[in-house]
């Protein structure tokens, strides 16, 4: 046997004795996450798992019911009035954030010429994330102070001569939820574009514009198509930050509040008040499955214009 | 197992049923609840009570009370005790005779004639005159008689009109407390019993107790009566409304279901329907004869001779 032959068969035996499993690499990394998984699967996973089980059972969870609980819940007026509600609250809410905290990303990064830190653009961006850090309760006595019946938004139209308006007692009260959902959360949004828009290479407009493509030439084709992953990403977290609005709602309104502003959580909560079990179990796993396709065509989306 | 909220506590009522029903749906709620106060239609259709048929001889109490919440020919709770609307006037105080009153229309003079009666804000208008109408206006639990609701609805607005009602009783924010309970115009009308305890002291027995709630009237009588003038009159509220209060339940499936239904049972019994007298009970018993009994027990007691003569009639 040629030594060349005796090395392929040395390596052979070494090869067929190797060990079969994970590299070190992707053990280490299964470790770690291993807490956080059992995390997911211990406070949601499982929880779901049984929310899904109870809407095929009554409330003791012993007697099986079928789809009673689905039909029941798609038949009753106050879940089609609170999913309608639901509905046009993000569909109004969510562009509209989107389109304002990326206007002013834009106009704070615009403060900070040559992609470097000014005192200016970081006094403007502090500013806006402030809203995220105040409280809830704070948020609702701000409510109440501005746009109570005797409250200072009333008291300035009365100075002015107008008419008193019933806030949180009339359709108003859905623009007031609008506003204070699109104040709270503009700030968080703008530090996700900013993030986005470092991220495109400033060679890119500096080709541009040596071709002669001005400044809406360079964000119609350079800024928005780079961005489309972060819109995603901010797509999405706008989308669950919406339903966090209830809180506010809640405790201005109480359970029971004005019909344009009555959400799905508010009807949660009541059907939990009054120990509802399946039709609650039944609504839950009916939106969480709507929320998952929504986010998968988004993201579907996303990964065409990707491509 | 006690869930329940103590004085000076920053829990609301809803953090409370919150935390029940938490305990109840995974099983390891109390032997008994209480459900004053919690949606007891809901828990009825739920199945989350236990049957409760047979357990006290229903000839004893009150059967249209007592059966309140007996549905299906099972009984899911019993009221132990319960309240009766009244209206009380002083003689010659005008308005409207209220024995005539048989109606919540008859009522209408009475309630725009701010001389007669005030009240404190929506929430004392709505909670004192919505018994007068519930039984007509919800004829089945799921249904709603939209004529007795609206022609309630356009005498309460009469009401707020006429008196001059802008808001709630007390405004979180902006504060205004109205107190509720002057009588104006010597109409009073009580949603529940005047509270026990006017005369207690540690010397009172269950029968002085029993009786303090009658003349708790006349508490409120010594301060409207005008020498001369009469007795006081107190009648029903229209309706014919009794409200049944401390419902006793035992939820399906309680660890302890054979000691929660004794203790059930024993809230009904006689002697516990008596003693209850001493922890201020804001209403009547359930049990028959126990209030008339302690009441005539009282007639002889010294401090409420002079009570007596004044020819106080009483509602039974």
């Amino acid at each position: 046997m040629s030594r060349t032959e005796r090395g392929v068969k040395h390596k052979k035996r070494h090869k067929v004795t190797r060990r079969a499993g994970l590299p070190g690499e992707s053990r280490a990394a299964a470790a770690l996450l291993l807490p956080s998984m059992a995390g997911l699967g211990l406070f949601f996973l499982a929880p779901f798992t049984d929310t899904i089980r109870r809407s095929f059972f009554d409330t003791r969870g012993q007697q099986f019911i079928g789809a009673a609980g689905y039909t029941s819940v798609l038949g009753n007026s106050a879940f089609q009035l609170a999913a309608a509600n639901t509905a046009k609250f993000i569909c109004v809410c969510i562009p509209l954030l989107l389109v304002i905290s990326l206007v002013l990303a834009l106009l704070v990064r615009a403060l900070r010429p040559h992609g470097g830190a000014s005192g200016r653009g970081k006094l403007f961006k502090t500013t806006y994330l402030l809203p995220m850090a105040v409280p809830v309760a704070s948020m609702v006595l701000l409510w109440q102070v501005l746009f109570h019946q005797n409250g200072l938004v009333n008291a300035g139209l009365v100075a002015t001569g107008l008419r008193t308006v019933d806030f949180m007692g009339s359709t108003t009260a859905f623009w007031v939820l609008v506003g204070t959902y699109v104040w709270k959360n503009a700030g968080y949004n703008m530090v996700l574009w900013l993030a986005g828009l470092d991220g495109i290479s400033e060679s890119l407009y500096e080709a541009a514009k040596v071709d002669g493509a001005g400044a809406w030439q360079c964000f119609r084709f350079i800024t928005l198509p780079s961005l489309l992953p972060t819109l995603g990403l901010t797509a999405i977290l706008s989308l669950l930050n919406s339903f966090k609005v209830f809180r506010e709602a809640y405790l201005v309104a109480g359970p029971y509040p004005h019909d344009s502003i009555y959400l799905l959580q508010h009807l949660f909560n009541n059907w939990f008040q009054n120990l509802d079990i399946s039709r609650l179990c039944a609504a839950a796993v009916m939106l969480a499955a709507v929320l998952t396709c929504l986010i998968m065509l988004m993201q579907r989306f996303l990964k065409s214009n990707d491509d | 197992m006690y869930i329940g909220r103590s004085a000076g506590g920053a829990q609301t009522d809803d953090d409370i049923i919150r935390q029940l029903n938490t305990e109840l749906v995974s099983g390891t709620g109390p032997d008994v609840l209480i459900l004053d106060g919690l949606p007891i239609q809901s828990l009825i259709r739920q199945g989350m009570l236990s049957d409760l048929s047979g357990l006290v001889d229903e000839s004893q109490y009150y059967g249209g009370i007592l059966g309140a919440y007996a549905q299906d020919g099972k009984t899911w709770a019993y009221p132990t005790c319960f309240a009766a609307n009244l209206m009380m006037q002083t003689p010659g105080a005008g308005g409207a005779d209220i024995e005539s009153i048989q109606t919540l229309e008859d009522m209408r003079p009475l309630l725009t004639d701010t001389a007669s009666v005030e009240f404190g804000g929506y929430l004392h208008l709505f909670e004192t005159m919505y018994t007068a109408v519930s039984p007509q206006m919800f004829p089945k639990d799921t249904e709603v008689n939209e004529d007795i609701l609206r022609a309630f609805l356009s005498l309460t607005k009469d009401a707020v009109d006429a008196q001059g009602i802008t808001g709630t009783e007390y405004d979180d924010t902006f504060g205004g407390v109205t107190d509720s309970d002057e009588a104006v115009g010597g109409l009073e009308i009580y949603t529940t019993p005047p509270s026990l305890g006017y005369f207690a002291n540690d010397t009172m027995s269950s029968a002085d107790h029993a009786v303090a709630s009658i003349h708790r009237y006349m508490d409120v009588m010594f301060s409207l009566y005008k020498p001369g003038a009469g007795r006081a009159v107190i009648a029903p509220l229209p309706g014919g409304v009794f409200m049944p209060k401390i419902i006793a339940a035992v939820p399906a499936g309680a660890a302890n279901a054979e000691g929660g239904r004794a203790f059930v049972k024993a809230m009904l019994e006689g002697q516990t329907q008596e003693e209850l007298r001493n922890v201020g009970l804001d209403g009547f018993a359930m049990r028959r004869g126990v209030d008339a009994g302690l009441y005539q027990e009282s007639i002889g007691r010294p401090f409420l001779r002079a009570a007596h003569r004044r020819g106080l009639r009483v509602f039974r």
